[in-house]
């Protein structure tokens, strides 16, 4: 039932009660009101006539004794007769019949004795008028004593009957009251109940939206009902599925598009990188010719020095420079053509041990005091060796040119769950003097060297890069300043065949 | 007796270079072509024992001049020697310093490292 017609329905209800009480009150008091009148209607005149009976028998009586002309009598006793007849009206009017048949009684019998006493007066000898006088008398007190008791039987009836009236109406009110409260408790709980069923659903509803403007988008109210708060729940329900729907599409847009520039970026990276291979191999070869005929130049002085020895001493400097561009040369044909991968099983311990045993040969840990921390347990990897230790030794190397004056260098291996597959982490870390904040984010950048004294070609760190990103896993650097350095690598662990 | 050697490199310093040093050894008698056409016709005609041939030349690179060296009977049994400035030292350990069944030397190159590489080339061509 729609909402306006549950409450044009409560409120009709409310309004039929109200009437049908406001009825039923009404009638009560009427019939106690025609009751009354017509019990006065009839007791009135019948305690009139009565009353004038027993004045207008008595006065009869006075005036007989007393002399007096035959025509008063007879006006007297027309009045008698006349209130008589007035009365036996109204008795028989009102069902007083046995009243009415008493009253008669003792009236003939005083009518009789009027006209003993009427017939006496006038023969004078026939009879004694003072003994029908008597008569008279006697049968007028009989009859004053019977309307007596009926004037008294009918007041004290008219009393009841005020007292029942007067009870009723008391009760009339009494019930009015009752029934008046009844009505306001009645409209009261009706419109509790209509405001409930209304109010009710709209709570929940409200309660509903705050736990979706909360950020639940999946919440349904489960508001069910007909008319317009259905509707509106229903329509609720539909706005936060398509909100849902809405929202986890532009998640997904959104997903996408970061992985779009994500993709992108390393796409542009990769062209920056391929780009920079076909131009590092063009130096390389127009480099690498000019040092050719530099050092041929050097081999060809050497036999025209002979036993000069600051001419001997120029060329090895030349030598040596031509050297060291060599090697520069070198790292860029690496970094622009890395070799071939040459994956066996390895355990992580194996690969840094085998790089420290390097270091050591070469007297590079002079001065710096080893911790290792090997925790990757039964873990092996599938690594192309040589690559890999070439990248530990660069970033070992990195460590200890970051101590100039000593420090510890702690080498640590772990296993972890990382996105999904298990990697093993090989972790050099240092106490040296650490990284600037600003170099951080082009530490991998080929060229970009920290080193001051143009010791490094630049290319160690994106060569290390290059080659730990070849084998699916990732390089990072943590740094701070003063502090030291901390340089992982991660690699997948290899979960088939044996450590070699 | 000195062995001829063939030098086919557009680098004239570096091949004028390689001449007087090799030719200070008292081991070989060393001719230079910049050019690998010119380079071709030079090695039909002066049969040297051995070539030293640069990879990356304009015109017609070394692999080139290679294979229309072997296409001639009189020229198909001269060993050749490349001359590279692209070749990184662990890929020549890898391939054995051959290319295509020939020696090659990265550039830069020491005197006594190309003695030892023509050494061993017109060594192994004579047995």
């Amino acid at each position: 039932m729609r909402l306006q017609q549950q409450l044009s329905v409560g409120f009709l209800a409310m309004a039929l009660g109200l009437c049908a009480l406001g009825a039923t009150w009404a009638h009560r008091v009427g019939a106690i009101q025609t009751q009354f009148n017509r019990f006065a209607n009839w007791t009135t005149p019948l305690l009139v006539a009565l009353g004038q009976l027993k004045a207008g028998s008595l006065d009869m009586v006075v005036t007989a004794g007393q002399p007096a002309a035959p025509d008063r009598l007879r006006l007297l006793e027309a009045a008698y007769q006349e209130w008589m007849a007035l009365f036996a009206g109204v008795a028989r009017d009102a069902g007083q019949h046995k009243l009415l048949q008493v009253v008669e009684e003792y009236d003939a019998a005083f009518r009789q004795r009027w006209k003993e006493f009427a017939a006496a007066q006038e023969s004078g000898a026939a009879g004694d008028p003072s003994e029908a006088l008597a008569a008279l008398g006697a049968a007028q007190r009989r009859l004053q004593r019977v309307v007596d008791k009926a004037i008294s039987v009918q007041v004290d009836r008219l009393k009841a009957e005020r007292t029942a009236m007067t009870r009723s109406v008391a009760a009339a009110r009494r019930v009015s009251l009752a029934a008046s409260a009844g009505a306001v408790l009645l409209a009261v709980a009706l419109g509790m109940f209509i405001a409930g069923a209304i109010a009710r659903p709209v709570i929940r509803l409200a309660d509903d939206a705050g736990i979706v403007g909360r950020g639940d988008l999946s919440h349904r109210t489960a508001v069910r009902a007909g008319g317009e708060i259905g509707a509106l729940a229903e329509s609720f329900n539909r706005m936060t599925e398509r909100l849902e729907q809405t929202t986890v599409s532009k998640d997904k847009l959104m997903k996408a598009y970061d992985e779009l520039q994500r993709a992108q970026q390393q796409l542009i990276q990769s062209e920056k990188l391929a780009a920079l291979g076909r131009f590092s191999a063009g130096v390389a070869h127009e480099v690498k010719n000019p040092l050719a005929i530099i050092l041929s130049g050097v081999d060809c002085l050497r036999d025209q020095v002979g036993s000069n020895a600051d001419a001997a001493a120029s060329l090895d400097i030349i030598d040596r420079s031509v050297q060291r561009a060599d090697t520069i040369v070198r790292d860029l044909l690496k970094f622009a053509r890395p070799s071939e991968l040459q994956a066996e099983p390895a355990d992580p311990a194996g690969l840094v041990d085998g790089t420290v045993e390097l270091l050591t040969h070469s007297g590079s840990l002079k001065g710096v005091e080893l911790a290792k921390d090997y925790r990757h347990g039964a873990a092996r990897v599938r690594v192309d060796k040589n690559q890999l230790q070439q990248v530990l030794l660069n970033l070992m190397m990195n460590a200890i040119e970051a101590m100039p004056d000593g420090g510890s260098l702690r080498l640590a291996t772990s296993a972890a769950e990382e996105g999904g597959r298990t990697v093993c982490r090989i972790t050099v870390a240092d106490t040296g003097t650490g990284i600037a904040p600003e170099h951080l984010p082009r530490l991998f950048e080929p060229f970009h060297t920290t080193k001051r004294d143009k010791k490094g070609t630049g290319l160690g760190l994106s060569i290390s890069k290059t080659i730990v990103e070849s084998h699916g896993g990732t390089l990072t650097i943590a740094s701070e300043a003063g502090k030291g350095t901390s340089m992982t690598v991660t690699v997948p662990v290899h979960h088939g065949g044996a450590a070699a | 007796m000195k062995q001829r050697i063939l030098v086919i490199d557009d680098e004239t310093d570096f091949t004028f270079f390689v001449k007087k040093n090799l030719e200070a050894t008292g081991q070989y008698e060393v001719l230079v072509c910049n050019d690998g056409a010119k380079g071709i016709q030079e090695a039909r005609q002066q049969q040297p024992a051995a070539i030293l041939l640069d990879l990356m030349m304009p015109g017609m690179p070394g692999d080139e001049v290679v294979n229309e060296l072997k296409r001639h009977k009189e020229t198909e049994r001269i060993p050749v020697v490349f001359l590279t400035a692209l070749v990184r030292p662990d890929e020549a350990a890898q391939s054995s310093n051959m290319i295509g069944g020939h020696r090659f030397i990265a550039k830069p190159v020491k005197i006594s490292e190309l003695t030892a590489i023509l050494r061993a080339a017109t060594g192994a061509a004579a047995s």
